[in-house]
């Protein structure tokens, strides 16, 4: 749709008076992150700060990797992440196929305790599983980061997904492969599933999102600096006498942005349609 | 087209480096090769202090031939009982550990803790006599001996030579001069360096407005403890308490000497006048662009009395190796190691416990410097008090002082009762 | 079911095929079903089982109480301030998380010039993982911090945003809600590029100004996404858990405490397992309850604004 054709453009000032404030709520911490990463700790303590740093240390970011193994914590929330998305195609494509177009008896109600698997919050099990991880010799391994997460968490949010982009796909396909004599794999693999494109784009976006954001289970399951991942390894940056080092944590969080923002504006036109496609207008 | 390679590289992506097998996240072995590793958690992630505990393990293990491999996993302090107590939930507790005096008692109760004392005995020329019986209290019940203390510190002043001058005003070293070294004149003086200078007077380190053994110094001086010598009573709604936490709290919020809540402010970087800190805390100096000092902590109404701190190493029921880890406990802590630790910490045995013995272990402070530090343990010191359920009793304590005294129009009178209120449950169940 | 519209030749044939498309699809859901049964569902039971018990891990020891944790949730002073403040998120995160979503998703629909920087400038937050986002807001809201700075240039005295009361959770709401709503304005973006002109065309030629057409023709279009999202900061809301930990710990005392954060702070900071899984199958319980009363609700508001 396109509103807008009657605006004057003096009636447009306003709007971009709102788009920029909210841009500056979007942009400011992010600049003053890279600001601060370039920061001595008294002068980020300084009142009022200044955006320019007065003497720039690049030390922040050779401390960086001279306190944790931080390039060994970048590639374990890669992997991670990862095998999260590989696990979870793996999982919801099929059980979302089979409950859109296959329906075998009691799929509803197979469908509604997937449902309601989406709203269980981390929170509320992780007591249990870790226990069960302790149990399976799993703690401070990455198993139940990727394990837990995909099967309690994303797999069912994109079985959901998967199970609405079938859906909307039409069932004559179905019939002409039956007559085709393909095989009910073939049908799933070379006809339905290539159509479900944007909505396994949707389903990998999510993926990778929610595992590259995870804090609570890696903060509980990890304890070897060399297993951490991203986020847990950020909280790091302390020293046990003197307290946190600002400036070492900020350039740690400035190394852990900027890699995203660029595999972002990549892959901008797939994110965004793997954001706005398939599964969410039913 | 283009969206199809997008996913195929996402795939390759994931699989390459899940093929590739040898990513350190999926295992956890440790190194095996026949012999027995230790595990020990310690909250110092200091390069001397692992360094000086490794070359002990190294001559430990040459010794002792069952050890292979002695671990060292450093954590911070406030990471130590969900470490600790994860670690015995997944059957992976470390061998041995640092323990603060004041879970002490927790762990002992819990039977979390083995005892050492046989193993001590019957260690040669460890000298068990040696250990100062008044500082051992903690870690000794019903015969037994729960744990050997590596460090026991009282808390120092340090302070900022350089800002004094600056601001013209009489130093904690020139109070103490003029014998005038209480908490009302520090409180004064600071106050002072703040209006001078803009900084603040005061830090309490390490403190963050959640960590009530940093204001011992000054509630001892005043003669307060959030609780009665056994444990069973509050007494946070004391007399001793209102006029020790009205200091505090005037520093703070009347004469803004202290830095408030949530803002932070860097002694060791030379932006405040003051701080109160242990010995160990020296070390952040050793690159400092200021002149500074350091003195014992003010005196109040109950006199002179020290805040001290204490740690000891324990070994765990929970760990693997009960016996070699025993026996790493005695080698740790016997006179010639605890003499070689005593350059970082403060020990524990009376044949150490004068100033020279430790200037000549320390080599960065002079006996002069030491004097007061080794009368605040044998004489005027006092270990931080211990509860049952230390970890509750510190949590309703810390969150209560936080939620109805550090604030800035808060009435004492009627916010101590509150506290109480707060860790009266915590303490009698 | 959707074989009932198939033309079926024979009855044993079709059984047959029946039977055949029950296995297929079974054998299709197995890998989700048997993973989410393993772990999901075990670990809703064994949660329970520990909220019946009192758990002293130190000592290793586990005894049955019955229901005693969750008589004492009723009586924990804490609780009194912690369930309204997880409330709270809970509605305004969702309701103002979704209104802003929307508002921003129909202010950059427009064909604006340079439209489409400000479409990636204002998702960039959503790229920063939620640690990042909060460690970054810790110095922002500090005192003297970034935005007392700002405020001061204006001659205002910040007030202690990290103090407790209404303000610090209102700022947790901010820094929730600034972090998540760009990936929200994307979906209700790519819904508002799915309404057929058509129909707004036609709306205009029957006179409708702007706002008419909004409210008739394009709310109603995208009402499915503009569900999705709702649900989704319903979710969320429940977890606002990194920026308690990262910036006041649920402090001063538990007044910017939530639910989920207590769940952590009892079960892995005081080591009261049995408690915490109480408040952890309160929290289940809640969020259950939420989502079965949005879900019915769901169908009378879409029909009604839909069809």
């Amino acid at each position: 749709m396109k509103a807008s054709k009657q605006f004057t453009p003096l009636r447009r000032i306003p709007n971009y008076l709102v788009l920029c404030l909210v841009s500056f709520v979007a942009v400011a911490p992010i600049l003053w992150m890279i600001s601060a990463s370039l920061k001595s700790p008294s002068e980020i303590l300084r009142y009022p700060p200044a955006i320019i740093p007065e003497e720039i240390r690049w030390e922040n970011y050779t401390d960086v990797f001279a306190l944790q193994p931080f390039a060994q914590q970048f590639l374990n929330s890669v992997v991670i992440m990862a095998l999260v998305t590989v696990l979870t195609l793996l999982m919801s494509i099929p059980a979302g196929y089979a409950l859109a177009r296959i329906r075998p008896i009691a799929s509803g109600t197979i469908f509604l305790a997937l449902l309601s698997a989406m709203f269980i919050p981390p929170e509320a099990t992780i007591i249990p599983l870790f226990q069960y991880a302790a149990a399976l010799g799993w703690v401070d391994t990455h198993y139940p980061l990727v394990i837990f997460t995909a099967a309690l968490i994303t797999a069912p949010i994109a079985t959901f997904v998967m199970r609405q982009a079938f859906l909307t796909m039409p069932a004559d396909f179905e019939d002409a492969a039956a007559i085709d004599g393909s095989g009910r794999w073939r049908t799933m693999l070379q006809i339905y599933l290539p159509l479900a494109r944007p909505s396994l784009a949707s389903v990998v976006v999510l993926a990778c999102w929610y595992s590259w954001n995870q804090f609570l289970e890696p903060l509980i399951y990890l304890r070897s600096p060399e297993k951490l991942t991203v986020p847990v390894a950020l909280t790091h940056y302390e020293d046990p006498i003197a307290g946190p080092l600002w400036g070492v944590q900020m350039a740690a969080t400035t190394l852990s942005v900027i890699p995203v923002l660029l595999v972002f504006f990549f892959a901008q036109r797939h994110v965004v349609a793997g954001l706005t496609a398939g599964g969410l207008k039913s | 087209m283009q969206r199809r390679s997008f996913l195929a590289s996402l795939g390759a992506a994931a699989l390459a480096p899940g093929l590739a097998g040898c990513l350190p996240g999926f295992t956890r072995d440790r190194p095996d090769d026949g012999g027995i590793t230790l595990r020990m958690t310690m909250w110092s992630s200091s390069p001397e202090h692992l360094a000086l505990f490794d070359e002990i393990a190294e001559e430990f293990m040459a010794e002792n031939g069952a050890v292979t491999n002695i671990e060292f996993e450093s954590l911070t302090l406030d990471q130590l009982d969900m470490v600790l107590t994860t670690g015995m939930t997944a059957g992976d507790a470390p061998d041995l550990t640092w323990l603060p005096v004041e879970s002490s008692l927790e762990y002992i109760d819990a039977g979390a803790l083995l005892d050492a004392r046989p193993t001590l005995s019957a260690t040669d020329g460890y000298d068990l006599e040696d250990l100062a019986p008044d500082l051992q209290e903690p870690w000794r019940q019903g015969g037994r001996q729960y744990g050997v203390p590596f460090s026991t510190g009282p808390f120092i002043m340090y302070f900022n030579r350089d800002l004094y001058r600056e601001a013209g005003v009489s130093s904690p070293a020139d109070l103490i001069a003029e014998d005038d070294w209480t908490w009302e004149s520090f409180r004064e003086v600071s106050k002072q360096l703040t209006d001078a200078t803009g900084y603040p007077g005061y830090v309490v380190n390490d403190f963050d407005f959640q960590n009530w053994t940093r204001l011992l110094p000054v509630m001892n001086a005043y003669g307060a403890s959030p609780w009665n010598e056994d444990a069973t009573r509050c007494t946070a709604d004391s007399p001793e308490m209102l006029e020790a936490l009205g200091v505090f709290n005037g520093m703070v919020f009347e004469d803004g000497s202290s830095p408030v809540p949530g803002q932070q402010a860097d002694f060791w970087g030379g932006q405040a006048g003051a701080t109160t800190a242990f010995l160990g805390s020296s070390s952040l100096l050793e690159g400092a662009t200021f002149d500074w000092d350091i003195v014992r902590t003010p005196s109040g109404p109950a006199g002179d009395v020290q805040a001290v701190g204490q740690s000891a190493i324990v070994a765990l029921t929970a760990g693997e190796h009960h016996e070699a880890a025993l026996d790493f406990l005695a080698y740790l802590t016997n006179r010639e190691n605890a003499k070689r630790i005593s350059q970082f910490f403060p020990p524990a045995r009376d044949s150490l416990l004068n100033p020279e013995v430790l200037a000549e272990s320390s080599g960065l402070l002079t006996a002069e410097d030491l004097e007061p530090i080794v009368e605040s343990i044998t004489e005027r010191g006092q270990i931080f008090p211990v509860a049952p359920n230390g970890a509750s009793v510190a949590n309703a304590l810390d969150s209560s002082l936080d939620e109805f005294v550090y604030t800035p129009d808060s009435d004492l009178d009627e916010a101590l009762p509150k506290v109480c209120s707060a860790i009266e449950p915590v303490l009698s169940a | 079911m959707s074989t009932q519209t198939r033309p079926t030749p024979t009855r044993g044939r079709a059984s047959g095929r029946e039977k055949g498309r029950n296995l297929f699809g079974y054998l299709l859901l197995t890998p989700q079903m048997i993973a989410f049964t393993a772990i999901g569902v075990v670990a809703i039971g064994w949660v329970i089982w520990l909220s019946l018990h009192h758990v002293n891990v130190l000592a290793g020891t586990q005894e049955f109480v019955g229901l005693d944790n969750y008589a004492r949730i009723l009586t924990d002073p804490s609780m009194i301030t912690v369930l309204p403040n997880t409330f709270f998120f809970v509605v305004v995160l969702s309701v103002a998380g979704t209104v802003a979503a929307l508002l921003l998703a129909l202010l950059l629909n427009q064909a604006l010039r340079g439209i489409n920087i400000f479409r990636t400038i204002i998702f960039i937050p959503a790229l920063v993982t939620m640690v990042a986002w909060a460690l970054v807001w810790s110095f922002i809201v500090q005192p003297e911090g970034l935005l007392d700075a700002l405020l001061g240039s204006v001659g205002i005295d910040g007030p202690p945003w990290l103090r407790g009361g209404w303000l610090t959770l209102v700022v947790f709401a901010v820094i929730q809600l600034t972090k998540n709503i760009g990936i929200n304005i994307m979906i209700l973006l790519g819904a508002l590029q799915a309404v057929p002109q058509e129909l707004i065309e036609a709306g205009r030629i029957d006179g409708a100004g702007s706002p008419r057409i909004l409210r008739s023709v394009v709310i109603p279009q995208i009402s499915p996404a503009i569900l999705m999202v709702f649900m989704l900061l319903i979710v969320g809301s429940f977890k606002v858990f990194e920026v308690v930990l990262l910036l006041t710990e649920g402090g001063p005392g538990v007044q910017s405490s939530v639910l989920s954060f207590e769940v952590y702070k009892q079960g892995f900071l005081l080591n009261d397992v049995g408690y915490a899984s109480a408040l952890a199958v309160l929290l289940f319980a809640l969020i259950l309850l939420l989502t079965t009363i949005i879900w019915q609700t769901r169908k009378r508001v879409i029909f009604h604004e839909g069809e």
